[in-house]
């Protein structure tokens, strides 16, 4: 339903309706929104990556071909998008500001899929406040490919099949970055636990 | 199944199906052993509060804030819009060629100083222009005059002096060296030649050789021979002139000829007296003495070259006469052009 109104407000931008460009934006806005902000921890941040790849997809659109969904075109656009922006000079000074006296940020140890000590979750104790603090502090100390695929998975739901075309990567490498990122990311959930 | 494997799938277990062979297996594990089952509950919490972490929802003016970012042309497109305005300029043309005409000629100078520099190191300096004729001035002087002359009286081609230096080739960019200084000295002797020709009138030739009476004998083992240099007497560059013949030409306008030293090296004083005589004699003539070359016989006088106005010639001849006897090389009496000036060679001779 949603890919037949997005190829209806595509055609109808590109036919000159300035009024499709906002009903693009507000069908997607808070999804994009929201896995900015999962994969940057920031809101203001979040809030620029959101804007900057609606302005992208918006001024490529005419060469958008319909071989993916809109939806995962976009996201395809706002993850390079945060992932640059992660990578740029003014972010790592300021979260390295930020994390100041904090543990450094995981993460690649042996490549094994055993949670060592498979205690109780801590999670399952928390409030939703402090499980939402502690969750996005520990997906904030994974890696980009780590972070990225969990919170596609697990946070925005996306199959598969979705994950693989906006990641690049073939189904084996997804299952395996993925099962690799849930093990650290309980590491770090109980490893909170702990301090 | 032992726990590895189980373990191994125990995340695609918690998030997809997996085959019924492999569900019934994982199942039945999970149902004996604590380890595995701990394991998965604590995948699935993580799933659970995963899926139920809050949806952050974008401010309320998102919309706005994309809508004039879109609208507003990017940086490329505002400065590609720009371009046509700064190009339509009523002055821009004007301030592009003003600019462009600038360049130009602050290029040609640059080249053409640089170029002027060049020519200003492979060309010789003035003087040295003025230096070729000059070379061949001092041998004017001691040349043999057109009418027949005999080699006793005629001043041998000068050793030591400007002329009988190498003459330096004239593109050589010599400035302030050692060739320099050469061509300099030469430039020097013609201009100090130049009032040979200032009449602009060919002088005249005429060789002379004074008899003198017998030196005396004893003389000759006082004395020594007189130095084998020439110079040109009317050169004012001191280092160029023979100190003897300098000081004859001092005592002569002293009025002293005559009374110079015998010192080791010097003529004899009779020879002195009589070349200060003559010297004397060309000077009163308002002559001047060209050169003095060497003499055949140790014993005897210097040959002199003087010039002198022809109006003098002959009471120069006259008083010639009384120191001895003079005999004509060559033409024998000639009258010259009253305006004209004489070139006269005189030698000496030992009179039988």
């Amino acid at each position: 339903m949603a890919k037949e109104e997005d190829r209806t407000d595509i055609a109808d931008f590109l036919s000159g309706d300035r009024t499709a460009l906002d009903r693009l934006v507000v069908r997607h806005k808070d999804r994009v929104f929201n896995l900015c902000y999962r994969l940057l921890g920031d809101y203001s941040e979040a809030e620029e990556c959101a804007q900057e790849t609606f302005i992208k997809v918006l001024r490529s659109l005419k060469a958008f071909r319909f071989e993916s969904s809109f939806s995962t075109w976009l996201y395809t656009i706002a993850v390079n998008i945060c992932r640059n922006r992660r990578n740029s000079a003014e972010h790592r000074f300021w979260k390295r500001v930020l994390s100041f006296g904090r543990n450094s940020p995981e993460e690649e140890g042996p490549e094994d899929f055993e949670i060592e000590d498979p205690a109780p979750s801590p999670l399952v104790r928390m409030t939703e406040k402090e499980k939402e603090i502690m969750l996005q502090s520990a997906i904030d100390s994974l890696s980009h490919d780590h972070r990225t695929v969990i919170i596609l998975r697990h946070v925005e739901e996306l199959s598969y099949e979705e994950i693989s075309r906006i990641t690049g990567y073939n189904l084996g490498t997804l299952k395996s970055k993925l099962a690799r990122a849930r093990v650290l990311l309980q590491k770090k959930i109980q490893g909170s636990e702990d301090r | 199944m032992k726990c590895s494997q189980i373990k191994a799938i125990l995340f695609e277990y918690t998030d997809t199906e997996i085959p019924v062979e492999y569900r019934e297996d994982v199942e039945a594990h999970l149902a004996v052993c604590e380890s595995c089952a701990r394991q998965l509950a604590a995948l699935r919490e993580q799933s659970y509060a995963l899926r139920a972490l809050p949806r952050i929802e974008a401010p309320g003016d998102f919309l706005e804030k994309v809508r004039s970012r879109v609208e507003r042309p990017s940086v490329l497109l505002r400065l590609k819009n720009r371009l046509p305005v700064l190009f339509a300029g009523k002055h821009f043309f004007q301030l592009a060629g003003a600019a462009a005409t600038a360049v130009l000629v602050i290029a040609t100078a640059q080249v053409v100083l640089r170029d002027s520099d060049h020519k200003a190191l492979l060309s010789p300096a003035p003087s040295q222009v003025e230096s070729p004729p000059s070379v061949q001035a001092p041998a004017s002087v001691g040349s043999p005059p057109p009418v027949g002359s005999s080699p006793s009286v005629q001043a041998p081609a000068s050793v030591g002096s400007p002329a009988a230096e190498p003459a330096m080739p004239k593109s050589l960019p010599d400035i302030g060296g050692e060739n320099g200084k050469t061509h300099n000295r030469a430039a020097t002797a013609a201009t100090a030649a130049k009032p040979r020709h200032l009449s602009g009138v060919e002088a005249q030739a005429v060789s002379i050789t004074l008899k003198l009476p017998g030196v005396s004998p004893k003389l000759k083992s006082r004395g020594g021979g007189f130095k084998q240099e020439n110079f040109s007497a009317s050169s004012p560059a001191a280092g160029m002139r023979a100190p003897d013949a300098r000081r004859l030409e001092q005592d002569v306008s002293k009025g002293v000829a005559g009374s110079a030293e015998v010192s080791e090296g010097s003529p004899p004083p009779e020879a002195q007296k009589i070349s200060s005589d003559v010297i004397g004699l060309i000077k009163r003539a308002n002559g001047k003495v060209l050169s003095v070359g060497p003499a055949g016989d140790e014993n005897r006088p210097e040959t002199l070259s003087a010039e002198m106005p022809a109006a003098n010639y002959h009471s120069f001849l006259d008083q010639l006469r009384q120191l001895g006897e003079i005999e004509f090389n060559g033409n024998k009496e000639f009258s010259p052009a009253p305006d004209s000036k004489v070139r006269v060679s005189v030698g000496f001779a030992t009179q039988e």
